[in-house]
């Protein structure tokens, strides 16, 4: 018993040993590389390495050409057993705006290794709170949106694309 | 009984260091394989080319009568009506005013007193007109109050051109309101994407807002827009890189398709 403790000491002082060498600022550009042929661009980004994570600041988010989202800040958590996105003043691209409010407050994404398949996201926004679920092995998306007073009143072609729940929320799925 | 505890604390600091070794080792080795520069995004072609329109037919028609209305390019004499005082400076028989014709707004010359313009002589300056003489006549041109007075003219005027053809023009100020105001653009006018086999082949106007500017645009309701200054709108990217050029735009020509007909609404952005 004894040596088992140990071994997972070791084991968990080797990992997070691992995170702390590990150059996060290549692994995002590792990312950004294979965001490229499906033509979403990050640009303008301010990166910062942190022990166990990333921030990034001032990026601006592009799709086909066009820029779609301004980010103020996002920090990453990276642990290996949980891994979290902080996002934090995104400002969508007034073209969307015609389908959803430009302004979103704050988003998380959480990965966890207790639930391998399953990526979680939280955020909120002009829109309202939202929830999301991505379940990996069947690539199926599920938005739960709790839509704020001007989402009810400017985008109801939006919530056309969503199923009114009883308990006042929208659900929208997807298998991506 | 210490000499044992000091040699457990040893291994376990070496066993530390050789993780950490490790890790380092396998970070350098990440290091060497992960990609070490950004992925920039490759800006081409996002200026668009100038717009201009180009009728084949009055270039014919031009073409037909250049010999005979060049020898004519004279300064021809223009009713004082026609023309426009800009400014002016000085007072009495001293000084100088900047006029143009009514046709030709913006090409303005300064003349001053006792110099002949469209065959009519500057004689002399007050506050707010100056007078003009020809054949011992004297003629009084007022100050264009147009500029300085508040704007109560319409943001969006239909102009007839020589073919018959009608254009609009658009004040740039009424342009720029909406470039600065993206969510006015959206509260105005809905506009939704019309897909064919999955490709996008044009954006219809599924709502206007009666009396707001968008309306004075001439859209309706139900309009598709199909192509704007010679570009086909088969991707938001396309119309988006338009809207990014918006304000810099001189003319702009939108094809819609409205009913069973296509029709070019033209409009001059000043």
């Amino acid at each position: 018993m004894v040596k088992i403790s140990k071994f997972l000491a070791y084991l968990l002082f080797f990992l997070l040993m691992s995170i702390v060498f590990f150059p996060k600022t290549n692994l995002f550009y590792l990312v950004e590389k294979e965001l490229a042929p499906e033509k979403i661009y990050i640009s303008n980004e301010k990166i910062e390495s942190r022990p166990f994570g990333l921030d990034l600041r001032e990026a601006s988010l592009s799709y086909e050409g066009v820029q779609s989202i301004k980010v103020k800040k996002a920090k990453f958590l990276l642990l290996f057993f949980y891994n979290s996105a902080n996002i934090e003043d995104i400002k969508l691209s007034s073209i969307i705006a015609n389908y959803w409010p430009q302004h979103i407050q704050s988003c998380k994404v959480e990965y966890m290794l207790f639930t391998p398949l399953m990526i979680k996201a939280i955020a909120k926004g002009d829109f309202g709170n939202l929830r999301a679920e991505l379940a990996l092995k069947t690539k199926h998306l599920k938005i739960f949106l709790k839509p704020s007073k001007i989402m009810l009143q400017r985008y109801k072609k939006t919530l056309h694309y969503f199923k009114k729940l009883e308990n006042g929320e929208y659900l929208y799925e997807k298998t991506l | 009984m210490k000499k044992l505890s000091s040699n457990k604390l040893i291994k376990i600091i070496t066993i530390l260091l050789f993780l950490t070794l490790l890790a380092k080792f396998i970070g350098v080795v990440f290091l060497w394989i992960l990609p070490s520069a950004t992925e920039e995004l490759q800006q081409k072609n996002i200026m668009l080319m100038p717009y201009r329109r180009v009728d084949f037919k009055n270039l014919i028609v031009a073409q037909q009568y250049h010999a005979k209305t060049i020898q004519k390019r004279k300064v021809v004499d223009a009713s004082i009506s026609d023309m426009v005082l800009h400014g002016l400076y000085g007072n009495g028989s001293y000084g100088y005013a900047i006029v143009s014709t009514l046709a030709n707004p913006k090409k303005t010359e300064i003349i001053s007193i006792g110099e002949l313009y469209r065959g009519y002589r500057l004689k002399s300056i007050a506050l707010n007109y100056v007078i003009f003489t020809k054949n011992n006549k004297e003629y009084i041109l007022e100050l264009d109050q147009s500029k300085s007075a508040p704007d109560k003219t319409r943001y969006v005027t239909p102009v007839q051109n020589s073919d018959g053809e009608q254009t609009l023009s658009v004040a740039r100020k009424e342009i720029n309101f909406y470039v600065e105001n993206p969510a006015k653009i959206w509260q105005d006018i809905s506009i939704q994407e019309l897909k064919q086999n999955g490709e996008i082949t044009g954006f219809k106007v599924t709502h206007i807002r009666k009396n707001s500017k968008m309306a004075g645009l001439g859209l309706k309701r139900g309009d598709i827009i199909i192509k704007a200054n010679g570009i086909a709108l088969t991707s938001y990217n396309a119309a988006v890189k338009l809207y990014q050029q918006w304000n810099k735009l001189e003319s702009v020509s939108l094809i819609i398709r409205r009913g069973n007909e296509e029709k070019e609404l033209i409009y001059e952005i000043h």
